[in-house]
């Protein structure tokens, strides 16, 4: 039970950080993406402390037998291949014609938008054609 | 620069870390949306895990609807893409991140917190490509 509890208290909180720093308008994402418009680097911003954040709890707040398990666990998911590589420049792409990635499009389900509905409808369908 | 929020920027980033962290002590896992939601969509059965994934969705759409009743400003824009391109665009960031395994959550924030070489590669790469996109398409197409 406390998994299922926690996971949904997690989800608010990260919505609330996306929403507070505006990562859940995609114009705002653009305004960093996109270098010829006036500029707006708050994305840098926000992922320079969302990271520096995850570093500091990840090696001194979170139990050591989590992290230590889960990087083993990890460390067996390879190496770099081209699954990563040719993954990683086609989400940018996406990423970069829609502003959308999946934390803030899904947040973005509170809005109601069609569009929102349809862009994850098709993120859904990437998803599963990646198998 | 006329929209630089760097104040807001740094506290709902410091937010989404926390929130980060509280995943992993409670969950055991790394924060990536993306693997989340897929796991919503692909785990058979109705077993724990699909719940907890499950109800980390709709923590993030209430979340959202929390913003939409109390910042309201962050959830108010218009597309300036059309929308075959938005479909596309889904597409491309589904497929993506499905075959790197990540996101802008899982690597750019979990992966790089973790000093992870595959992450800071990939989140390196799709910055690239996501600001070569971005940048170009105004510029080939009129707006």
């Amino acid at each position: 039970m406390l998994p299922i509890i926690s996971s949904f208290i997690c989800g608010l909180l990260f919505a609330i950080g996306l929403g507070i720093s505006q990562m859940t308008n995609p114009n705002k994402i653009l305004g960093f993406l996109n270098l010829f418009g006036d500029w707006d680097p708050s994305l840098l911003v926000v992922f320079a402390a969302a990271s520096t954040t995850y570093f500091i709890g990840y090696r001194w707040v979170v139990d050591r037998s989590i992290t230590s398990s889960l990087e083993k666990f990890l460390s067996q998911k390879k190496i770099i291949d081209l699954r990563l590589i040719a993954g990683a420049a086609i989400f940018g792409a996406g990423w970069g014609l829609g502003g959308l990635c999946p934390g803030p499009a899904l947040t973005d389900i509170a809005t109601l938008k069609p569009e929102i509905i349809l862009f994850i409808v098709s993120m859904a369908a990437g998803m599963l054609s990646a198998r | 620069m006329s929209h630089f929020t760097p104040l807001s920027s740094l506290f709902g980033g410091v937010i989404i870390g926390v929130a980060s962290l509280l995943y992993l002590q409670t969950n055991r896992g790394i924060c990536g949306i993306s693997s989340i939601f897929k796991e919503c969509l692909t785990l058979n059965g109705f077993s724990t895990r699909f719940f907890a994934k499950s109800a980390f969705i709709l923590g993030l759409i209430s979340g959202g609807a929390a913003i939409a009743f109390f910042h309201p400003a962050s959830m108010e824009f218009s597309f300036e893409r059309p929308l075959w391109l938005l479909l596309l665009a889904g597409f491309l960031v589904g497929y993506g991140t499905a075959l790197s395994n990540g996101c802008t959550s899982g690597h750019g924030v979990c992966g790089v917190g973790r000093v992870s070489p595959r992450s800071l590669l990939a989140t390196l790469l799709f910055l690239a490509i996501g600001i070569a996109t971005a940048s170009l398409y105004p510029l080939l197409f009129s707006k």
